[in-house]
């Protein structure tokens, strides 16, 4: 596990990616923190 | 993320919006949102693994199958029962919390299948991105 104390920056790569919501529409992934904080948590896979 | 759902109103409260991303189907994605009975939880998609590689979370075999996943999803058995593996099976997860100016809070890499942080800490540390 890692969890840094000190503040780093999303980089552009990964601020860039799009991703599809459930309905199958593109949702870019700095659009999950453009308006307040965002928690985002990768799970390893749905089940 | 059977452990998160009853605390998805207080992550909003705090004033952090909570998301789950996995690598399976969008079909997949609202099944899965059933399962956990989080209809309310956004899940998106990221099939082509792109976020995964670009966040720097693990993809192993070797990591995914170390004994220590095992007794990680014995223990998730016992509190939310685990169905057929819907996605990479070898992909390990991670969290951020990323401020609206790209500042990243916390991070945490999963090295081991079912290793994943604490929801206590996860609310903990919301609480610390809006302080």
């Amino acid at each position: 596990m890692s969890a840094p104390a000190t503040t780093t920056r999303v980089s552009d790569e990964l601020a860039g990616v799009e991703l599809r919501d459930s309905d199958d529409r593109p949702r870019p992934l700095r659009e999950l923190w453009r308006d307040r904080p965002a928690l985002v948590l990768w799970v390893r896979h749905f089940g | 993320m059977a452990e998160l759902r009853p605390h998805v109103d207080e992550l909003r409260a705090i004033g952090v919006e909570p998301y789950v991303i996995g690598s399976g189907t969008p079909a997949e994605a609202r099944d899965f949102q059933r399962h956990v009975h989080a209809e309310s939880l956004p899940v998106l998609v990221d099939q082509p693994l792109a976020s995964y590689a670009a966040a720097g979370w693990k993809r192993s075999a070797a990591a995914t199958l170390h004994p220590k996943s095992w007794l990680h999803g014995v223990k998730s058995m016992i509190a939310h029962p685990q169905r057929k593996t819907a996605g990479d099976p070898w992909q390990l997860g991670g969290a951020m919390i990323v401020r609206p100016d790209g500042a990243v809070t916390f991070r945490y890499r999963s090295e081991t299948g079912g290793d994943h942080p604490a929801v206590a800490t996860l609310v903990d540390e919301a609480r610390k991105a809006v302080a």
